[in-house]
């Protein structure tokens, strides 16, 4: 795999949610790809390599996405994430929006991989 | 006999008494003795006079016959001595003076003699005795008898001082301590200590009459305490009014009762007058005027002002007990009794009296009197006129079952039936009819009361149709309470495995695209011809089904997020709204509503816009309101397009209005309206009139909640089948 790729984490308690991401994603080619099932488990990855892009659900067991998030950024262990929730009424958090994560990167599920993957290019080239 | 001024001493009298019976005893006592005590004198002078004559004559014989005339003389002389002899004289035989002695004393006895010389008289010789002896022994016996009788008195008076004390001063004394003591009002001494006999009676009739006296004084004292405790039990003035002079007497309580001290002021008429209420004086001077002339009970109640100030009730009964021989009233008797709290009570009662007619001509709850024997209504109130349509002069005078108020007449025989077995009727729901036949819904309280005399059945009819309509709205509440809590809960649960589904299903397009390059690689490898795939797909609509798997699952989606509009909040998005503005915008997005224009031309609706031009302020949040009122325009116009017969002239209202404290919404149609079972669930979740897939069953519901939960609003419905149906919405106002 080319280690030139942008590194994408998807975070999901959810094994079924996690494989469709990434099965996903993968068929494109144009990211290395992870899955962890916690936020715990994210960092221990990120640790081991920051990420450009993590996809993340907010109601985790044990450390929940929010705290995953505040945690990654404030290390900078990634540069941009993405809110995959399953929750109807998210509010964004001032935490949050200090890390640069507006209405735009909020998916509530089901949602559309189309539109996700359309974001992630946005953000992967640049965009807002 | 005329009672002396200067009253004399019993004891002095008596010792003068016996003072007098002393000396006239003893007077009569000397008297005799002196008698006895002259005649012998005068014996014992006669005996000396007649001797001394003799001696006189026989001593005279010799000197006189010899001539010797100074022996004679002497001899004369020598007898003269005697103080007794008061006369001597001694004549010579022709009777020739010798000799004379007279001490010119009153003699008290003579005699004469003859001095013989062998037989020859010679001479003569007289010779007087005074009453010398007499008088000696008079004047002996008067000085023994004045020494006696001032003995006597001497003793006398000895013995008064000693014996009448303890014989009579003392007695008399004890018996004087005994008058005193009931002089001084003390009516059960101890019998005083007199031993005689004499005294006894005069004892005993003082001790009767101090007991007498006593008893006396005890049954009065009694009496008297009867009677204060009688006027202290009562708390009633006593008043005794000596009509000609106009004074009178007051007792205690009469001050006090008007807050004076006893004897604060004077006990007159005038007083009493003085202190009389000016709109009572005149009356109160009138009852006493009357019984003043002719006897006539004195009863009056009229006010008097106390000493600080404040009107005191006083009940005054009295009668005239004296009159004067003209037959004038001198003399008046009577009470004044408080009835301050009588009045006060009376007052409150007349009060409440009042209150309770008011209550039951303006209580909201219809009220009727009905008698419990007869059935027939007495009394109706304005609310039970309104609520059943009868007027009073239609209702009174019939029976309840005339009029026909209970739709069940079984359920009225119950309750007179309860009532006359001493029960009561409380909160039972009924059907009650109207005078239109119009059934009502009514909660019914009964309760036999007496009203003069008689039992009558008080009845209060409750309209709860209102309360019935609340209850349903709150059960409603409830239960899209507990869908939204639901929802909440399971959203979640739910949503993860739609977004499996719909991602699944999308993973399932994306790997069989053909264009796709990783999709080519893998069918290549396995000789398989990804056209064909596709072509397969097609034709099998394969690529169909998996459209329909994606939009079921975005569908499902939909329907739990509007299930958590219930338990949204959306106080941040909430400010000064202009309702009419957001009414104009519903009206316009409903008119370009895409959906509905495939189903109704909601041009053809006429819609009036009737917006009052004070409304009030509303804090809200726009959206939410804006889409209330298009789920409302979209309702009516979709009931207008479906009414069967067609509307002829489709008409919506939507108005503005101010009401106390709120603004009020109103969205009327004169659509096809909903029958009762329909108006009742209308505002629950997922009921739907409409068919299958065209609408959710949450519009209204979700109305709904944005209006009561969101806003602090209320909201409801009005319909009649057949004449369309209209949504009201409250929305509370911002201060003004």
């Amino acid at each position: 795999m080319n280690d030139q790729l942008p590194r994408v984490l998807i975070v999901d308690d959810e094994e079924r949610i996690r494989r469709l991401l990434l099965e996903y994603f993968e068929d494109y080619g144009e990211f290395r790809l992870v899955a962890t099932e916690s936020g715990e488990a994210a960092l221990q990855a990120l640790a081991e390599e920051p990420a450009d892009l993590c996809v993340v659900d907010m109601r985790l067991p044990g450390m929940n996405g929010e705290a995953f998030i505040l945690a990654a950024g404030e290390r900078r262990l990634c540069r941009r994430f993405l809110v995959h929730t399953g929750s109807v009424d998210l509010s964004l958090s001032e935490g949050l929006r200090r890390l640069g994560i507006t209405e735009k990167d909020v998916f509530f599920k089901p949602s559309d991989v189309e539109r996700i993957l359309g974001r992630v290019r946005e953000i992967m080239d640049g965009g807002e | 006999m005329k009672p002396s001024l200067t009253p004399r001493s019993l004891a002095g009298r008596l010792s003068l008494s016996v003072a007098m019976t002393s000396v006239v005893l003893i007077l009569l006592v000397l008297g005799t003795g002196l008698l006895v005590i002259m005649q012998r004198i005068d014996a014992q002078m006669e005996e000396q006079a007649r001797r001394s004559a003799a001696f006189l004559s026989e001593s005279l014989a010799v000197p006189l016959w010899s001539l010797d005339f100074d022996a004679a003389r002497a001899v004369g002389q020598a007898l003269a001595q005697d103080k007794v002899v008061g006369l001597v004289e001694i004549l010579g035989a022709r009777g020739e003076p010798i000799y004379r002695h007279a001490k010119g004393e009153k003699l008290l006895l003579e005699r004469f003699g003859q001095v013989i010389h062998d037989g020859q008289v010679i001479g003569t010789v007289r010779l007087g005795l005074n009453d010398t002896p007499r008088r000696e022994a008079l004047w002996a016996m008067a000085g023994a008898g004045a020494g006696l009788v001032a003995l006597t008195i001497t003793l006398q008076f000895l013995l008064q001082a000693v014996l009448f004390r303890p014989l009579l001063r003392k007695p008399f004394a004890a018996l004087d301590g005994l008058v005193g003591a009931y002089a001084a009002g003390d009516f059960s001494p101890s019998p005083p200590p007199i031993r005689y006999a004499e005294f006894a009676p005069l004892v005993s009739l003082l001790l009767d009459m101090g007991r007498t006296i006593r008893e006396q004084m005890e049954s009065l004292r009694k009496s008297e305490e009867r009677f204060s405790l009688a006027l202290d039990a009562a708390n009633d003035g006593l008043w005794d009014l000596d009509i000609p002079s106009g004074t009178a007497f007051y007792s205690p309580r009469y001050y006090t009762m008007l807050g004076y001290g006893p004897g604060e002021f004077p006990a007159t008429l005038d007083s009493w007058r003085g202190m009389l209420h000016p709109d009572d004086r005149e009356r109160a001077e009138a009852a006493l005027a009357a019984c003043l002339e002719d006897g006539a009970p004195y009863e009056v109640e009229f006010r008097q002002c106390e000493k600080n100030g404040n009107w005191h009730w006083i009940l005054s009964r009295g009668r005239v007990v004296e009159r004067d021989a003209e037959g004038r009233a001198s003399r008046m008797v009577g009470t004044h009794a408080d009835i301050s709290e009588r009045k006060q009570a009376e007052e409150l009662l007349r009060q409440s009296e009042e209150k309770f007619a008011r209550l039951f001509r303006l209580s909201p709850d219809a009220i009727i009197v009905v008698h419990l024997a007869t059935e027939q209504v007495l009394d109706v109130n304005d609310a039970f006129s309104r609520m059943f349509g009868f007027k009073h002069t239609e209702a009174v005078g019939r029976t309840t079952g005339e009029l026909g108020l209970y739709q069940n007449a079984a359920v009225r025989d119950a309750i007179f039936g309860t009532l006359r077995d001493g029960g009561q009727v409380e909160n039972l729901e009924i059907e009650a009819r109207r005078k239109d036949g119009a059934p009502l819904g009514c909660s019914l309280s009964c309760q036999v009361l007496l009203l003069d005399g008689q039992p009558h059945i008080l009845t209060v009819f409750r309209d709860i149709t209102e309360t019935k309509k609340m209850q349903e709205m709150m059960i409603q509440t409830e239960k899209m309470l507990s869908v939204g809590g639901i929802a909440a809960g399971i959203a979640h649960e739910i949503n993860n495995p739609l977004g499996i589904v719909l991602q699944a299903a999308q993973n399932l397009v994306q790997r069989t695209r053909p264009d796709f390059v990783k999709n080519q690689e893998a069918a290549q490898a396995i000789g398989l011809d990804l056209e064909l795939v596709t072509n397969y797909m097609r034709m099998r609509k394969l690529d169909v089904f998996l459209e329909d798997i994606q939009s079921a699952a975005l569908r499902a989606s939909a329907i739990i997020r509007h299930m958590l509009d219930f338990s949204r909040r959306s106080e941040s998005k909430r400010r000064i709204c202009d309702l009419a503005a957001i009414a104009d915008k519903a009206l316009a997005l409903a008119q370009n509503d895409y959906d509905l224009k495939k189903s109704y031309d909601f041009k053809r609706i006429r819609v009036d816009r009737e917006y009052a031009a004070d409304i009030p302020a509303v804090h809200c949040t726009e959206t939410e309101i804006e889409q209330v009122l298009l789920n409302l325009l979209r309702n009516a116009a979709q009931a207008m397009a479906e009414a069967r017969p067609p509307v002829e002239e489709p008409r919506i209202a939507i108005r503005l209005s101010r009401r106390p404290g709120s603004l009020r919404i109103e969205v009327e149609d004169n659509g096809p309206g909903m029958p009762p079972e329909v108006q009742r669930r209308a505002f629950e979740p997922f009921f739907t009139t409409k068919a299958p897939g065209v609408g959710t069953g949450l519009g209204l519901s979700v109305s709904y909640f944005i209006v009561t939960k969101g806003h602090g609003g209320a909201m409801r419905l009005e319909s009649k089948p057949g004449s369309g149906s209209c949504f009201i919405i409250d929305l509370p106002a911002e201060e003004a």
